[in-house]
């Protein structure tokens, strides 16, 4: 008897455990959430000394247009705040430039992606919504009527802007964020230097490099010296981890241009697959060389950056190509662990001491406008201008200044010489840097308008600093890269199936010529291969698309 | 005489009042969550534009299924799915009921809970805990290489070699589900007529026996229904754990349907594409699920419908 009431309970049980799974499910349905309404502070507006005729408007502005603006992404916000309503560097963007937002966003936890694309097929969309947008998804967007040609408004509204993309200095940023008929359509993050788009590079022991009394090494062949040199004394290796955004590794030092993956290129005007030349193949020969010579991480296939963290503390290697963020973990390990390694940056490997690198880790002008903000056609007029004039001020002299800084005397001060430096308010945050800079400014990862190069200066450490020049140094790569054209819809569905199977195809070959499961004597029915993938295919579609750029 | 359906109906709601009330939750959480997106399949036969919604996008036809027919490594990762999902069957289902029967024997109850506890730890660790904790201990260095190490073999990490990946994944998922999966075995245990043991005690039957002949029979039914649900989710290898576990070297044998889905459907933004790859998962699945249940009842054990 007993024993029937148990099993009883136990189905009882388990129904309301299958219950209480399902009913956890139910939380993900309402994916958006609007943060409350935030109100412009009231201020007077200041009246304008230049005459009203002239500019017809100045910061602040004076409007009764109340904007929404929807973020996906990585528009900074610290963990401090819940809200962007209530960050001070968002109360003060409201403030300056005098037009009320509403910040929304998906709700924490939901997949971000997801929750816009069912905003899209909302009925009313938000004023404003900023996206890792390229010039393709924008045009997308503008030709399914979503968003609003901005070209008529921006010589009025968005005069910074508007400046700063008719100055001839800056046709590539124009080129990169403008439709094949020459329009507008959204406001993109600039970056206003080369330095502020490569983060990854080789770092290595100077304290042992100095040991071995060797060289930062420039070569391949001084790589090799290097590397058997801490072989032998440390048992260290060389580390880091694959599949990295636009990542060439050590590619440089034979002019290849990929490192572990599939990647395209430009020479001379033509697009190429750098895994199917004869160079990459040279790059794989002296990785496979240094893997059967024990000089590689045997992990590296399954590395990530806690693991190479890990063995960079416990001194299992004394190479690593890897992120600027970690360099500073690594230094940091070594601080507190008090071990005395002595981590630097330095130079991508070269084919000559001198020579250009044609392949380092960089985002390309591509990733000036892989973020950026969009005018829904949901506003009406009025919106849309004061929705302009919100999005022109971080192009803006005073606005530059505010996205990058903060406040002047509060945030950060200018010294006698120029220079511009944090105060303590950001450099003495509990929380960390980072932390305060995305309470007080907007450019610590992506935002909208010009991050300046003097931001990363006041930003990093010294060693970062120093490493970021090692790895910048002397490299053309630059002119390799495929700038941001955009495909036809039917060239993008064809690129798209080809493509996801030449990269798998790619990352699964790379990774066993380099361990020495498929001989390199093979390489030849690689590429065989990859042409029966229809490599041959994709090329066509890829310089087709290259050439309408070039000849826009 | 036969009452009518209305009448029917009324009598046996009042009757399971609280069976009828205990299934609404069921029913609320069944059509929202797998009826009501049905309709969301329909992007399989479009070329469906997030911003042109469901009702704007145009229509392909069959298309998308003959792009996931044209591309090779869709076969291989149909292939590598059902391996993955035989081997579970094989390897794993047969493991909770012999952990349930060796339960059922253990007259000790605290050393029966104790066991029963720490077999059940594991289901409450989140798999990218699980799957952390398995890339450290088969790193070169790690505790399974260097075992490995000490009976003889090379260090090398594990997880880069297509012919230890099925170990690891099955091995794992056994230490992961078994203490969960063996519950609704105990339940079924527990459900046994004790008169049938004290019977067969007195005809001088042995412990052996009665597992035989009594408590594994009592398990059958059990067995066969899960089984056959079993098999109606033969595409469905969780992609978490693979996602996990898999790089570019284990593709060959690791990558399966999911996987697939996931790279094509999340990070190319291939709704319909992998949409459609799903609907044909489904189909697969049914015809599973309908033959399975056909040959369970043919068997004389009990089908599912």
């Amino acid at each position: 008897m007993k024993k029937k009431w148990l099993s009883r309970a136990t189905a009882t049980v388990l129904v309301s455990i299958m219950t209480a799974g399902m009913l956890v499910g139910c939380g993900d349905e309402n994916v958006v959430s609007s943060e409350t309404e935030t109100q412009a502070t009231s201020e007077t507006q200041v009246a304008s000394e230049t005459p009203v005729a002239d500019e017809g408007w100045s910061y602040p502005v004076d409007t009764d247009e109340k904007l929404s603006f929807y973020i996906v992404g990585n528009l900074s916000k610290s963990a401090k705040y819940a809200d962007r309503k209530d960050v001070p560097f968002y109360q003060g963007l409201i403030e300056r430039t005098g037009i009320p937002i509403e910040w929304r966003t998906a709700v924490e936890g939901a997949d971000a992606n997801a929750a816009y694309n069912l905003l899209l097929q909302e009925e009313v969309l938000p004023s404003i919504m900023f996206n890792a947008y390229t010039i393709s998804t924008v045009n997308t967007l503008y030709e399914d009527g979503l968003i609003y040609d901005l070209t008529p408004y921006l010589e009025e509204y968005a005069p910074d802007f508007w400046a700063y993309m008719n100055d001839p200095a800056n046709i590539a940023d124009k080129n990169a964020i403008t439709n094949e008929e020459g329009k507008f359509l959204m406001f993109p993050l600039i970056r206003e230097n080369d330095t502020l788009i490569t983060y990854i590079g080789p770092v290595i022991r100077q304290d042992w490099l100095d040991e071995c009394g060797l060289k930062a090494p420039v070569t391949l062949e001084d790589w090799e010296t290097v590397l058997t040199a801490f072989k032998e004394k440390y048992n260290a290796t060389f580390s880091f981890r694959v599949r990295r955004y636009n990542y060439g590794g050590f590619a440089s030092g034979v002019d290849a241009f990929a490192d572990l993956d599939m990647q395209l290129y430009v020479d001379n005007g033509e697009v190429k697959l750098a895994n199917a030349q004869p160079e990459w193949k040279e790059y794989l020969t002296v990785l496979n060389r240094w893997y059967d010579a024990g000089l590689i991480d045997p992990d590296f296939a399954t590395n990530d950056d806690a693991a190479v963290r890990t063995k960079a503390l416990n001194n299992q290697t004394g190479a690593i190509v890897t992120a600027m963020s970690q360099l500073t973990n690594y230094i940091a390990d070594a601080e507190a662990e008090n071990t005395g390694a002595v981590w630097v940056g330095c130079s991508y490997p070269r084919t000559a001491a001198g020579a250009p690198t044609k392949r380092i880790q960089t985002e390309s002008t591509l990733v000036k406008a892989t973020n950026g903000a969009v005018v829904t056609t949901s506003c009406t007029e009025e919106e849309l201008i004061a929705a302009i004039q919100f999005l022109n001020y971080g192009y803006s002299e005073e606005g530059m200044m505010y996205w990058n800084f903060g406040e002047e005397g509060k945030t950060y001060e200018v010294a006698a010489d120029g220079s511009i430096q944090f105060t303590d308010v950001i450099t003495a945050d509990e929380k960390g840097i980072s932390e305060a800079l995305k309470d007080y400014t907007g450019m610590y990862s992506v935002g909208i308008g010009i991050q300046m190069e003097a931001f990363q200066k006041a930003k990093n450490a010294q060693s970062s600093v120093e490493a970021l020049a090692a790895w910048t140094d002397n490299t053309v790569a630059r002119d390799y890269m495929t700038p941001p054209y955009s495909r036809t819809e039917e060239e993008q569905t064809k690129y798209t199936d080809i493509k996801a199977v030449l990269s798998t195809y790619v990352s699964e070959m790379a990774l066993k010529f380099v361990t020495g499961e498929e001989s390199l004597d093979n390489f030849d029915k690689f590429v065989e291969q990859l042409n029966a993938y229809k490599l041959p295919e994709l090329l066509e579609i890829e310089q087709a698309a290259y050439d309408r750029y070039v000849n826009r | 005489m036969k009452k009518s359906f209305a009448a029917r109906v009324k009598r046996d709601f009042q009757r399971h009042k609280f069976k009828y009330l205990i299934f609404i939750p069921v029913l609320v959480y069944l059509i929202l969550f797998c009826y009501k997106p049905m309709y969301g399949v329909i992007i399989a036969f479009q070329k469906f534009r997030p911003s042109l919604g469901i009702d704007g996008s145009p229509w392909v036809g069959l298309e998308q299924f003959a792009r996931a027919f044209d591309d090779p490594y869709f076969w291989r990762a149909l292939r590598n799915t059902f391996t993955i999902s035989l081997l579970s069957l094989v390897f794993s289902f047969p493991v909770p009921v012999l952990l349930a029967l060796l339960l059922n024997e253990v007259k000790v109850s605290w050393f029966k809970r104790t066991i029963q506890t720490l077999t059940y730890m594991p289901h409450f660790i989140a798999t990218v805990v699980v799957c952390g904790m398995i890339t450290v201990y088969c790193q070169t260095n790690g505790l399974f290489s260097q075992i490995l190490v000490f009976f003889g073999g090379e260090p090398t990490n594990l997880l880069t070699h297509s012919k230890y990946f099925y170990p690891i994944y099955i091995l794992s998922t056994i230490w992961q589900n078994v203490g969960w999966d063996s519950i609704i075995f105990l339940a079924a245990l527990a459900g046994i007529d004790q008169e049938q043991y004290e019977a067969a005690r007195i005809d001088g039957a042995s412990r052996m026996q009665q597992m035989r002949y009594i408590t594994f029979p009592g398990l059958v039914p059990t067995i066969s229904m899960l089984l056959v649900l079993k098999l109606g989710k033969v595409l469905n290898v969780g992609y978490e754990k693979i996602l996990l576990l898999y790089q570019p070297l284990t593709y060959d044998v690791a990558d399966v349907i999911s996987t697939y889905v996931y790279r094509k459907g999340l990070i190319d933004a291939d709704y319909s594409f992998s949409t459609a790859v799903n609907l044909f998962n489904s189909a697969v699945n049914i015809v599973f699920l309908l033959v399975s249940n056909r040959i369970s009842k043919k068997l004389g054990q009990s089908g599912l419908f």
